[in-house]
């Protein structure tokens, strides 16, 4: 690894993906650049259908693309095992039924994605104790021992998001956490995910609210028809993104 | 005494065919993988046991490699269905003809009695004796095995290893984003399961004292019955899940050989039997029609 790259730094070099769809090539992205510097929370927004979710299944090294890299502290993940993946980046899937095991229980999903756990020798005590703490700010500690099924769809959302911070990935990406959420909710997930930025991780978030869109983290990118439309980290430029996508891009 | 024979010899094969409901819970429910590999396991796992035998091994031995012979046919079925992606049913379909086959040839014969050769079920034999016709010392010999293997086995799938088996089995893509190697757990897991199904033909073999090629044939329907009605007859409250669908498949396989040796006891002949399993089945299923339709396993029915 290169002593220059911070950990959790990201380049995604002129990503190419063409998707075959019924005979016909659909360009979900056109020759994508983004170099996202180490420790930045990035808001990515664009109307439907923009490239959004493809983008993020590359960063995660589900999807191959066609041409270009993508390099995580400065090494391609292209072609990477999915144990080597697992250590440079973590996906929080939209949908939170996707993000963990739900027969098991509350304990078991975080012990499962908790790295220094499983790695390291620590009582079930100890480690009880932990995510206790962990999940009280979220009023979840009392359910430890319940199956994931029985957290409702947000809860099973804060669970994700902090499943993300036991990841011994520097890379977080976020494909709509908030959606379908009450704002009580919203709220404690915004908490969550600014505390994995406190924590130091590089974090991708997708969003649909246009307000979140340019007041929660560092910078906004807009795409539009697979290509980036409008990159913007200073305050007031990104409150031009807004005006961008009202007039319905 | 006499009307609790049917019971005893209920108790006895549900306690044996016990494992290959277990096998069949490991790999249905826990690795989400409808296993048919059991029918051909169970047998191929009887007659490596018979064979080695035959050639003077001694029975902890032969029973250690009948046993394996079953993990390496669920290994075959586990590895056709991640490596060359054969449909989980094919895969399992292909396995059994390969056992039925590969039994043959290890027999060199489609039955052989095991009459004249001590087992388990000879050490336990005085206790056997001590009330006529009810096989107590067997019965005691099968429920310690069945208790020490099941608490071994929920140890076993509660460790860390245990816990990544199960998330790779009820969420494969989640499972691979943490890192597991979710074709690795999964072809452990069925040899895992497999060699218990192998177990079960073993101690069968044993038990009914000869080894017969078609003895596998309709373990699956059996083992099958006994977890749903298993699973619709214990409550499923405050346990976890792997801890219910053990006692599920032990207490179900119980039952459902108790109710199938009542049957037969109340002059029902054993060409019925498939249609006594068909209807318990549907009676199980109609009387505990559950209300809140299972938090737990709807999913993974
Ligand atoms: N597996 C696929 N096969 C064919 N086309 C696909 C596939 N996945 C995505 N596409 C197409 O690629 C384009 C980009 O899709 P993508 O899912 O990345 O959009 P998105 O920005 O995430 O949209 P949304 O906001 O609706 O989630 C769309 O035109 C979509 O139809
Ligand atoms: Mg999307």
């Amino acid at each position: 690894m290169s002593t220059l790259v911070q950990q959790g730094q990201i380049d995604i070099q002129d990503i190419q993906v063409t998707f075959e769809r019924w005979g016909s090539k659909v360009n979900a992205l056109i020759g994508v650049n983004i170099s996202v510097p180490a420790g930045q929370w990035l808001i990515l927004v664009g109307p439907n259908g923009s490239g959004k979710s493809t983008l993020l299944k590359i960063l995660s090294g589900r999807l191959t693309p066609d041409r270009g890299d993508i390099r995580i502290n400065g090494n391609s993940i292209i072609g990477l095992s999915s144990d080597q993946l697992s250590k440079a980046v973590f996906l929080v899937h939209q949908d939170p039924l996707l993000g963990s095991a739900p027969l098991l229980t509350v304990y078991e999903n975080l012990l499962v994605a908790d790295h220094d756990a499983y790695y390291n020798r620590i009582s079930r005590k100890e480690l009880e104790m932990k995510y206790v703490e962990l999940l009280a700010p979220l009023g979840l500690s009392d359910r430890i021992k319940q199956p994931v099924k029985t957290l409702s769809g947000g809860e099973r959302q804060l669970l994700a998001l902090l499943i993300a911070g036991l990841r011994p990935s520097s890379v977080i990406l976020l494909d709509e956490p908030l959606a379908a959420l009450d704002p009580d909710k919203t709220d404690q997930c915004i908490q969550q995910i600014r505390s994995l930025h406190i924590q130091g991780k590089t974090i991708i978030q997708v969003t649909h609210d246009e307000e979140l869109a340019v007041s929660l983290g560092d910078r906004t990118i807009a795409l539009h028809g697979g290509g980036v439309m409008h990159d913007e980290s200073d305050g007031q430029a990104r409150k031009t993104i807004t005006n961008w996508w009202r007039k319905g891009a | 005494m006499d009307l609790l024979v049917p019971l005893d010899t209920g108790l006895l094969i549900g306690l044996i065919l016990a494992w290959s409901v277990i096998a069949l819970s490991v790999s249905f429910r826990l690795l989400n993988f409808p296993d048919l590999t059991i029918e051909g396991s169970l047998l191929i796992g009887a007659a490596v046991f018979t064979a080695l035998l035959e050639l003077k091994v001694s029975p902890v031995y032969a029973t250690l490699s009948g046993m394996l012979s079953g993990a390496l046919a669920g290994g075959l079925t586990g590895f056709f269905h991640v490596k060359y992606r054969i449909n989980k049913f094919l895969a399992g379909i292909i396995v059994v003809a390969i056992c039925f086959t590969a039994s043959l040839r290890i027999m060199g014969a489609s039955n052989i009695g095991l009459i004249n050769y001590k087992t388990v079920f000879d050490k336990v034999e005085f206790f056997d004796k001590l009330i006529p016709n009810l096989h107590i010392g067997s019965i005691l010999l099968l429920t310690v095995m069945l208790m020490l293997g099941s608490l071994l086995l929920y140890a076993g799938l509660s460790s860390k290893r245990g816990i990544r088996l199960r998330v790779a089995g009820s969420n494969p893509e989640y499972a691979r984003s943490l890192g597991i190697s979710v074709p690795i757990y999964l072809v452990a897991g069925l040899a895992f399961s497999n060699s218990l199904a192998a177990l079960s033909g073993i101690l069968l073999a044993m038990f009914q004292g000869f080894t017969d090629v078609n003895m596998g044939q309709g373990t699956l329907i059996i083992a099958l019955a006994a977890l749903t009605i298993g699973e619709r007859l214990f409550p499923k409250t405050k346990v976890s899940y792997h801890l219910f669908i053990l006692i599920a498949a032990i207490g179900g396989s119980i039952l459902y050989q108790v109710l199938v040796a009542v049957a037969i006891r109340m002059g029902l002949a054993a060409t019925d039997l498939k249609m006594v399993t068909a209807v318990l089945v549907l009676v199980v299923m109609a009387m505990k029609s559950s209300r809140h339709e299972e938090l737990l396993s709807e999913e993974f029915k």
